[in-house]
């Protein structure tokens, strides 16, 4: 064997990081809900979804103030509406979160007509605040840290009351994934924060509701629509999503 | 490379009868090995461990695809690759992973194989940084090869590549990264 062959074995220890616990993630994966499977759900429905959202979907970009982007593609999920746009529209810095207002538990849940969810055994523990918010429909915020520095965001909105009340807005620099979580539709947005506002039943912008979002996985869970936001990974999202009970 | 066929294929076979504890035990195996090919592919640590772990989770799904008796671990490699290959595409590409490597290495005392030679911290970083400049398909098969220590089947399984390939890429790979710069002496 030739020197350098033997070298390049010689480096190979402090050329790679160190194995995560792959095994650990797969099994969970494999015990818990099915696979998400990326674009099934989206190849069977795109026709339906297209249809149903190709009024609204211009609608609300026009209504998003300043919002001149070309919308690319659409398509919905759990009452919101996502846009792929060339460009965001600009998102003031001082746009604060619409969480409504914060409440007891018991409070939060005579106020909706789901039993209210909570992530089990992902080592979350209780959340620091739970919002109760009026914008479109009812819906129920789980903080997790403080408002002004939230460390992630549990939402749940029942899914069948309104069938359209929020919108997104995504950017080149944001990516995008169609799954399938327990045999329900599921959407992955993560990279670039993208917009996120609510919109009334005309499909207009509701004002003042505009902001960034981070990192959010929207899960249409039978009769629960849930976003979980925040700077995490998709794996960790996934894993949130399926120990909510 | 320790090889334990036997148990290896017992737990395939649990596996294929829907044991997901025997399915952790086979990953477990083959983890090391299948996250570095990814590295070598992804050249990004997490883009690697999610082509290692959704790689896994569809070799899963396609066990009952698999030729009970074949080797496990080339047919697992080409799923995995595959995985990685699509992350790279997609993520159009950087390139830190080693270059953080070389970093690291400037201070690092990395343990080397058995089979290796000791090489000096300088020499380390000559050879990361030779290793950084090839092109891709150079850099992929010595990759394969020499740092995540597969062999030319497996390389080629990995790399969708014949055999035949892999040996002449290879040499041709190793002409290259002497030319550039790392060329030394053993001590």
């Amino acid at each position: 064997m030739t020197s350098i062959e033997q070298e390049l074995r010689g480096v190979a220890e402090g050329a790679f990081p160190r194995t995560p616990d792959v095994a650990a993630a797969v099994r969970a994966r494999l015990e818990g809900a099915p696979e998400p499977a990326p674009g099934r759900w989206w190849r069977t429905r795109t026709l339906v979804v297209v249809l149903a959202v190709l009024v609204a979907a211009v609608a609300a970009t026009l209504a998003v103030p300043q919002a001149r982007s070309t919308v690319l593609d659409w398509f919905g999920i759990g009452g919101v509406q996502v846009q792929l746009v060339d460009r965001l529209p600009p998102v003031s810095s001082e746009s604060v979160l619409q969480l409504g207002v914060e409440v007891p538990l018991a409070e939060a849940q005579r106020r909706v007509p789901f039993r209210i969810l909570r992530p089990v055994g992902v080592g979350l523990g209780a959340p620091d605040e739970l919002h109760v918010g009026h914008f479109a429909v009812d819906e129920v915020t789980l903080l997790y840290g403080e408002p002004r520095r939230v460390r992630l965001l549990i939402t749940e909105v029942a899914g069948k009351v309104e069938p359209r009340f929020a919108g997104k807005l995504v950017g080149p620099g944001t990516r995008y994934e169609q799954l399938e979580l327990a045999r329900k539709p599921a959407l992955w947005i993560e990279g670039a924060p993208h917009a996120f506002f609510f919109t009334a039943p005309s499909g207009a912008t509701i004002e003042g509701t505009l902001r960034l979002a981070r990192n959010t996985l929207i899960w249409q869970r039978g009769d629960v629509v849930v976003r979980i936001e925040g700077q995490i990974s998709r794996a960790r999202a996934l894993r949130i999503a399926r120990s909510l009970r | 490379m320790v090889s334990r066929p036997l148990d290896e294929a017992a737990l395939v076979a649990r596996a294929k009868r829907g044991e997901p504890a025997a399915y952790e035990e086979l990953v477990r195996m083959h983890q090391d090995i299948a996250f570095r090919t990814a590295c070598v592919i992804t050249r990004d640590a997490s883009d690697a461990e999610e082509a290692a772990q959704d790689g896994f989770v569809k070799a899963y799904r396609a066990l009952g695809r698999f030729r009970e008796g074949a080797p496990f671990r080339p047919w697992l490699l080409r799923i995995v690759a595959n995985e990685a290959r699509n992350r790279r595409r997609a993520a159009g590409r950087r390139g830190r992973l080693w270059a953080r490597a070389v970093e690291e290495e400037i201070s690092g005392d990395a343990a080397p194989s058995p089979e290796a030679v000791v090489v000096s911290a300088e020499r380390r970083v000559a050879l990361l940084t030779a290793l950084a400049t090839l092109r891709e398909d150079d850099r992929a098969v010595l990759g394969c090869r020499f740092l995540v220590g597969l062999s030319e089947q497996e390389t080629a399984s990995a790399l969708g590549l014949r055999r035949g390939t892999v040996k002449s890429r290879t040499a041709r790979a190793l002409a290259r990264l002497r030319d550039a710069g790392g060329e030394g002496v053993v001590a």
